[in-house]
């Protein structure tokens, strides 16, 4: 369909553009326009007729701008009423409510007068935009308790829950996968119980209507979702306070690049903190064969990492090429809150 | 070295770095896999690496984390390292 300034005829399909968008109408006469609402203009503001069909004359539809009328092609000719009863079904819907700016809106209207079904190509190019968008969400949440583990679906993953012998790794694993339920729908608009989930020989699972990563440590559990490859990995500092920290230049010299070993301090714990979780997010985004941290020259993959501070001390590292993009936030017993301003970039 | 000797060994070093969880890994036993029944992390399996480096004198060349999945892996390396 294409458009351009014409003269019209009975049963015509126009629009006129309003600011950054357009109003639709069947034009009947000069004297007869039928739409869905009043063009949305300043004067027509308030005005009960801006949310029911009615009618008016072209001089209210157009408020002095050019008047565009539909071209259709041959498939769309076919397909299309005749004016008669394009007219006839405008006129017969006149004093209708009901509208609704996503799903009933004055191009839908237009549209199914003319070929009998709800349409909105302005609609559909906004969906479409959106759901093209760079999509990187990063979600935080404390760990459950035993008593309130559930069963989750898809049942292969609840068996690997009730199969844990440790309670700790047990809620931790539950707690994940809930939070990746919640995530889901909130930004995918996804349940889970309809995507089909597999885990792979290297332990990772995955499913086929998004990109996620998963990690839980000492008190909390986070995953990252996306439409593109991920890798999320939290760490708490706690656990490393006592005879670990005493070990950290053991544990840089295992995992340290020589060219790793310029731009970290081998004895500092929140250096090794910061690329431990680094790598295991490079590891868990890139899937390579085998863990190996020294081989991974993190330098090398698009990776941030902050340090979390407040409620939780956390360090957390996510990999990912839509890292400008990426939102991140805590939920506390349902409720969330971003999570931006305890974030504290080390990297 | 007997097998039983380096599992008593590894656990005297899981109990060192975690007193919190003694009786689980006192009663550990080789078929426990490492992140589900001990609450293992990868960070942990890395500390316990440079650990068994000191304590059984051998040395891991570019360690694969995911190598190692259960207590058994852990052992059976340690008994080719120490062959």
């Amino acid at each position: 369909m294409k458009w351009w300034p014409s003269e019209c005829t009975g049963g015509d399909m126009i629009r006129v553009k309003i600011g950054s968008i357009y109003h639709y109408g069947i034009f009947i006469s000069v004297d007869e326009i039928i739409q869905f609402g009043l063009p949305p203009r300043p004067e027509n503001q308030g005005s009960p007729l801006c949310t029911q069909v009615c009618k008016t004359d072209i001089n209210v539809f157009s408020g002095g701008a050019i008047v565009e009328k539909a071209q259709f092609g041959i498939g769309e000719k076919i397909k299309k009423f005749p004016a008669k009863e394009i007219i006839k079904r405008a006129r017969m819907r006149l004093g209708e409510t009901g509208y609704d700016i996503i799903h009933n809106n004055c191009e839908h209207f237009a549209y199914e007068c003319v070929f009998g079904q709800k349409r909105s190509l302005q609609t559909e190019e906004v969906k479409k935009r959106w759901s093209s968008r760079p999509i990187l969400d990063i979600y935080l949440t404390p760990i459950a308790d035993e008593k309130d583990i559930r069963s989750v679906y898809p049942p292969e993953r609840d068996a690997e829950i009730q199969a844990c012998g440790n309670s700790a790794v047990k809620c931790g694993k539950y707690t994940v996968w809930a939070l990746l339920e919640y995530a889901a729908k909130r930004t995918m608009d996804k349940d889970i119980k309809n995507c089909s989930f597999k885990k792979k020989s290297n332990g990772k699972w995955v499913c086929d209507g998004f990109r996620f990563s998963l990690s839980h440590t000492a008190g909390y559990a986070a995953v990252a979702i996306s439409g593109e490859d991920v890798g999320v990995d939290i760490e708490s500092p706690e656990k490393y306070k006592k005879d670990v920290s005493r070990k950290v230049p053991d544990l840089m010299d295992k995992i340290c690049t020589e060219k790793e070993r310029a731009g970290y301090d081998a004895e500092n714990l929140t250096d090794f903190l910061i690329l431990w979780t680094k790598k295991e997010a490079i590891y868990k985004c890139k899937e390579p064969e085998g863990f190996y941290p020294k081989q991974i020259e993190s330098g090398n993959y698009s990776t941030k990492t902050y340090r979390i501070e407040g409620e939780c001390e956390l360090f957390i590292s996510v990999c990912s090429e839509l890292l400008n993009s990426a939102n991140y936030y805590f939920v506390k017993n349902g409720d969330l809150a971003p999570l931006e301003k305890q974030l504290s970039e080390m990297g | 070295m007997t097998r039983n000797e380096i599992i008593e060994k590894l656990k005297q070093i899981m109990i060192n770095s975690d007193e919190g969880n003694r009786e689980k890994y006192k009663n550990a036993s080789e078929s426990d896999n490492l992140a589900t029944d001990l609450g293992f992390t990868s960070a942990n399996i890395l500390y316990m690496v440079i650990v068994i480096e000191e304590v059984f004198s051998i040395r891991f060349e570019n360690v694969n984390i995911a190598d190692f999945q259960t207590l058994k892996d852990v052992v059976d390396y340690i008994e080719d390292m120490k062959k």
